[in-house]
């Protein structure tokens, strides 16, 4: 398979552009989406390769840019919402969680739903409370909806092709701060992962350390240095939060008998405690020989101060001690 | 106030001690660190220093008395005063209240190690929990390593249930009902299980020492078990009655080596300030007789499901005192050379039979051998000190006229015997070992290899 | 598409009267708690509801509200399944997942009622958007109340709609009231039509218990947007004779304006229109009147006789 190095934002470019090549009843829409290429650039090119018929910007109207990809889904089209910011899918609220969710289901399987609705989420840019959060667990709560969380380039242009062929509506988390990390990118345009397939990042025997999005390089940062001192760290990441891989997570447990959850959402509510629950009702639990540790965000709005900013996140280091101490017995 | 003088704690091992002398007498003065009074612990004696300046007080405890450890045996303090009965220091878990303002004060960063929680829960992980299901060990009697004393996987693996304590349900249950704490206790079961009975006569002490006394008078003789005696009687009924055991014996020409002893001796002497011994010689190719056939240098694990290869061969020697049957062991003996051999086998026996060894350096043996050539003994078939799996038997040497060469000599012939545990070492193993001693010990040469 | 005949509407008659017929069942049912949860009850408004949809082409869409049954029954549909719907039978239109709520049958177009108020809004621009990026023809009718015109969704619906020009028709069907409180204590205009006049849109008002009336305007105005001018507001003035939902005691509105209204029957009105203009006779209608009735009993036999859906199906169709 041929590979090139790309950022993660034009892997998602990437992966709009083949299914938008590939099937004509794929579109975009959403703020600034078109000619100005989108807030943080992901839809650059598009515009001028697909029109304004297919890459539409929208009035600043988040509720009906959702809403507007429900309908023409249900009636035949596969459109691609983005949502600049993830923060302001509560206003999208009403149509993903009651209407898109819901319509398969309460119509007795009779409507299928097929739209991708992307949005950056994630701290780290200085952007404060109303656009850094982390809302994922949102979505997961909600039956009918799927959830992406990529956290690798490669990862984001599989995942995303996936999702806009998936016939249900996808919630698909992209990482502001990861949109300019590079990494090797399958240049196949039938490169797609299936949805609710997580993937062994790093094979290890010591400890699982469960990680998505943008914690998932820091996490990979901490589990090399510690080889080195001997230290084996088993990396999965889940990918999709729903369908979520349960099978991998709980044989990686039932192998190493220590789990660490790492996310920067939140920790309160968060999507780590329902793998945590998870694993505890699952036969991994007979094979757990520490505390379940979570690394998450602290329980506040993002501050705007970089130091503050930073200080709310899982730092690598420490995710390292976290790793070092639940190994030794020491949590 | 007075100040307890106690029974210390002289060991792992250790739940009794006895008084063997009191080297002060009641109204004396007495300087802190000065010897006060000598104990017998399990195996060896031992000297108890004053822990503070003044005049004893008291002796609560007289000589020839055995009491448990940490129980206060005698006061010192100021002439005159008078003693405050306090209540006796016993390892009793840490009141609540204490437990708290230890874990709540700021400063102290020391780690309560209870395993148990305030609930008497045992904290312990999911994984330790099936391990330990699946081994039928109990939680609580296994030592946790983590926070606040929480049973990892690696503690359960780690834990041998001979550590245990063994009690029968029905005893167990007797000794809650009466509130005794058998922590530490032995009975009378198989491997010291604690049975109804047992958990009785600790309720009813009393009720023991008169029949004891009843029995005193109809049969003057009887003379209680020294602590070591006790231990000695027990390990080897243990021993005896657990391990299938059969001897073999095979017959050593030690004229080489007795020439070979002979050649070094000056050698050694400078090197050691010691004589070298046949019994040095024996001692030195067990152990590379050992190397040669790993599963003679075993244990059978607690559990009886596995075995346990040593590494190194830690050879007990049996040494007759006058206290009773004493077993040192020199350890890493495959290690050492000849000389460090000798050094230690004599450094050990000397202070064995004065009575100085460390309780450390009774234990952790993976083989022994016993020698009672110098009661001219032809043969006999040694007990196993387990947990070794085989002990090894040395005799007297015997003139035997033989021919060789077409003349007549006398062959210097000494029968060595070894016991072995069935469970864990067949016929033939223990016949391939004494194969190999008898070619080292006739070909000393082949020491050097 | 239909034309103002006879024909039209006899069919239209029909549809009311079974409007009519199904609601009543159901008010019977619910009194007798056979009817699980709650239903909201559009007698009164068969008109508005029933002669819109029949202006509509059978393939032109509809997205349905909560007070839907006379909406669905106007698109065309059957009476059997939605009657075993609403009584949670596997025999129903949703499999007894969606209930009096959330009546869905795509195959004529109709993308389902919708339990939430204004919810409709913005799925009608998607589904206007399909059509106008297929270049299919059909347009797309969204049926909401006066109530939902507050919805923020409504405002961000009608201004896509307008810059895409999007072939939809905002339909609003104007009760007077939204649940129990009157249009005049929501809003402060009579008329939620001229709200068109901020999207830059056309904007009408009708009676909507004249059932001509609501059938020549949708048929204009839906010419119009297929035309593809963009989305139209039309508001239809009607009025619910019953409560909200079943357990509304109208503490909110007297008997005599009940009674008045109930004067202006839609039903009646299109009978006497088609008598006096000897379109029908009255024993043609007065018997299309007892069949109607007798196609209700029908639909509760079926109903009656269906399956309740098994255990095992309340985790399919969750995914696609």
């Amino acid at each position: 398979m041929e590979y090139k190095e790309m950022t993660y934002k034009d892997a998602v470019n990437l992966a709009m552009t083949e299914e938008m090549r590939k099937d004509e009843n794929v579109i975009l829409f959403g703020e600034d989406v078109g000619l100005y290429g989108g807030a943080f650039g992901v839809s650059v090119g598009m515009f001028e390769e697909f029109g304004p018929e297919r890459v539409k910007d929208t009035p600043i109207s988040e509720a009906v840019i959702a809403g507007c990809a429900a309908g023409a889904a249900v009636t035949g089209l596969r459109p691609i919402a983005e949502i600049m910011f993830m923060d302001f899918t509560t206003i999208a609220m009403d149509a993903l969680v009651n209407q898109a969710a819901k319509m398969r289901y309460m119509f007795g399987g009779k409507a299928q739903v097929p739209m991708v609705l992307r949005t950056p989420g994630g701290s780290g840019t200085g952007a404060a409370a109303q656009h850094s959060q982390s809302l994922e667990a949102w979505f997961c709560h909600v039956p009918g909806l799927k959830v992406v969380v990529p956290g690798t380039p490669a990862d984001a242009k599989g995942l995303l092709k996936a999702a806009i062929r998936d016939n249900n509506p996808v919630v698909f988390v992209e990482q502001k701060t990861l949109y300019k990390e590079k990494g090797e990118v399958p240049m196949d345009d039938e490169f797609v992962i299936p949805l609710g397939k997580g993937e062994i990042k790093r094979e290890g025997s010591d400890v699982t350390v469960i990680s998505y999005g943008r914690m998932l390089p820091r996490v990979l940062e901490a589990a090399d240095d510690l080889k080195k001192e001997g230290i084996s760290v088993e990396v999965v990441d889940p990918r999709t939060l729903v369908p979520l891989d349960k099978e991998m997570i709980i044989d990686s447990v039932k192998k190493t008998g220590k789990l660490i959850l790492v996310n920067e959402a939140c920790k309160t509510g968060g999507f780590l405690g329902e793998i945590s629950a998870m694993v505890s009702e699952s036969e991994a639990f007979d094979y757990l020989d520490a505390p379940i540790v979570r690394l998450a965000g602290l329980d506040v709005p993002v501050p705007y101060n970089p130091e503050l900013e930073a200080a709310i996140v899982p730092s690598v280091d420490q995710i390292r001690q976290a790793i070092v101490d639940v190994v030794t017995n020491k949590r | 106030m007075a100040t307890e003088i106690i029974m210390p704690k002289a060991g792992m091992d250790m739940q009794e001690g006895q008084i063997l002398q009191w080297l002060v007498a009641e109204g004396d003065s007495v300087e802190e660190g000065q010897v006060i009074l000598e104990i017998m612990t399990d195996k060896v004696s031992m000297e108890v220093e004053a822990e503070v300046s003044g005049v004893l007080l008291k002796k609560v405890y007289d000589e020839g008395d055995t009491v448990p450890v940490i129980t206060t045996i005698g006061y010192i303090g100021e002439a005159g005063e008078e003693i405050v009965e306090t209540t006796p220091v016993v390892a009793a878990p840490a009141p609540q209240a204490a437990l708290e303002a230890a874990t709540s004060a700021p400063a102290v960063e020391t780690p309560v190690i209870t395993t148990t929680d305030a609930n008497g829960k045992v904290r312990a992980t999911p994984a330790a929990r099936a391990l330990a299901k699946e081994k039928g060990f109990a939680l609580e009697n296994i030592p946790g390593t983590g926070p606040l004393g929480r049973i990892h996987k690696q503690d359960v693996q780690g834990y041998r249930e001979a550590d245990a304590l063994k009690v029968s349900p029905l005893a167990k249950a007797i000794a809650e009902d009466k509130g005794i704490d058998l922590t530490g206790k032995t009975g009378t079961g198989i491997g010291g299980k604690i049975m109804r009975q047992d958990v009785l006569d600790m309720a009813a002490p009393q009720t023991a020492a008169a029949a004891q006394t009843a029995a005193e008078e109809e049969a003057p003789n009887v003379v209680p078990m020294t602590p070591m005696r006790k231990i000695i009687a027990k390990r080897m009924t243990e021993s005896f009655f657990t391990a299938p055991t059969f001897t073999l014996h095979t017959d050593i020409d030690v004229r080489q080596i007795k020439a070979f002893v002979a050649a070094i001796k000056e050698d050694v002497i400078e090197a050691t300030g010691f004589k070298p011994s046949l019994n040095d010689m024996i001692v030195f190719a067990t152990s590379r007789a050992l190397m040669a056939c790993p599963v003679i240098n075993t244990s059978l694990t607690p559990e009886g499901d596995a075995v346990i290869y040593h590494q190194d061969a830690h050879i007990a020697i049996a040494v007759a005192t006058e206290a009773g049957l004493l077993t040192p062991v020199i350890r890493n003996v495959n290690q050492k050379g000849l000389s460090a051999v000798v050094a230690d086998t004599k450094d050990l026996a000397t202070r064995a039979k004065s009575n100085k060894l460390l309780p450390d350096e009774l234990s952790g043996s993976t083989f022994t051998i016993s020698n009672l050539g110098m009661f001219g003994i032809t043969g006999f078939n040694p007990i196993i000190n387990q947990p070794n799996s085989a002990i090894l038997g040395v005799s007297t040497i015997k003139e035997v006229p033989a021919l060789e060469d077409g003349q007549w000599v006398n062959k210097e012939m000494m029968d060595i015997s070894i016991t072995i545990d069935h469970r864990v070492i067949d016929g033939a193993d223990g016949a391939q070992f004494l194969k190999t001693l008898k070619e080292l010990m006739e070909n000393p040469y082949r020491l050097m290899l | 598409m239909a034309e103002m005949n006879k024909e039209t509407l006899i069919e239209m008659y029909k549809r009311m009267n079974h409007a009519r017929f199904f609601e009543e069942k159901v008010s019977w049912f619910f009194a007798r708690g056979m009817i699980h949860g709650t239903t909201h009850l559009s007698v009164g408004q068969e008109a508005s509801a029933v002669a819109a949809c029949m202006a509509l082409n059978d393939d032109d869409l509809i997205t349905s509200t909560h007070r839907g049954h006379s909406q669905v029954i106007g698109k065309g549909i059957d009476l059997n399944k939605m009657m075993a719907e609403l009584l949670g039978k596997i025999t129903g239109y949703c499999k007894g997942k969606g209930g009096s709520m959330h009546i869905a049958d795509l195959s004529v177009g109709n993308l389902g009622a919708n339990g939430v108020v204004g919810g409709g809004h913005s799925l009608a621009c998607g589904a206007a958007l399909t059509q106008q990026y297929q270049d299919t023809g059909k347009i797309v009718l969204c049926f909401f109340g006066d109530g939902a015109s507050n919805e923020g969704s409504f405002h961000e619906a009608l201004n896509l709609a307008s810059v895409w020009k999007l072939p939809v028709i905002f339909y609003c069907e104007n009760n007077l009231y939204g649940m129990s409180v009157p249009q005049s204590a929501s809003m402060n205009i009579k008329d939620v039509a001229v709200r068109a006049d901020s999207y830059g849109i056309p904007g009408h008002t009708i009676d909507g218990n004249n059932a001509i009336e609501v059938f020549n305007k949708i048929k204009e105005v839906a010419a119009y947007v297929r035309e593809g001018n963009g989305p139209v507001l039309v508001e239809s003035k009607t009025y619910r004779w019953l409560g909200h939902s079943k357990s509304d005691a109208q503490a909110y509105r007297t008997k005599e304006e009940v009674e008045s209204w109930k004067e202006k029957d839609p039903i009646n009105y299109l009978y006497n229109y088609m008598v006096t203009n000897d379109m029908a006779e009255k024993e043609e209608l007065d018997e299309l009147k007892k069949t109607c009735k007798q196609d209700i009993e029908d639909a509760v036999a079926f109903a009656n006789v269906s399956d309740n859906p098994p255990l095992s199906s309340v985790t399919e169709d969750v995914y696609a």
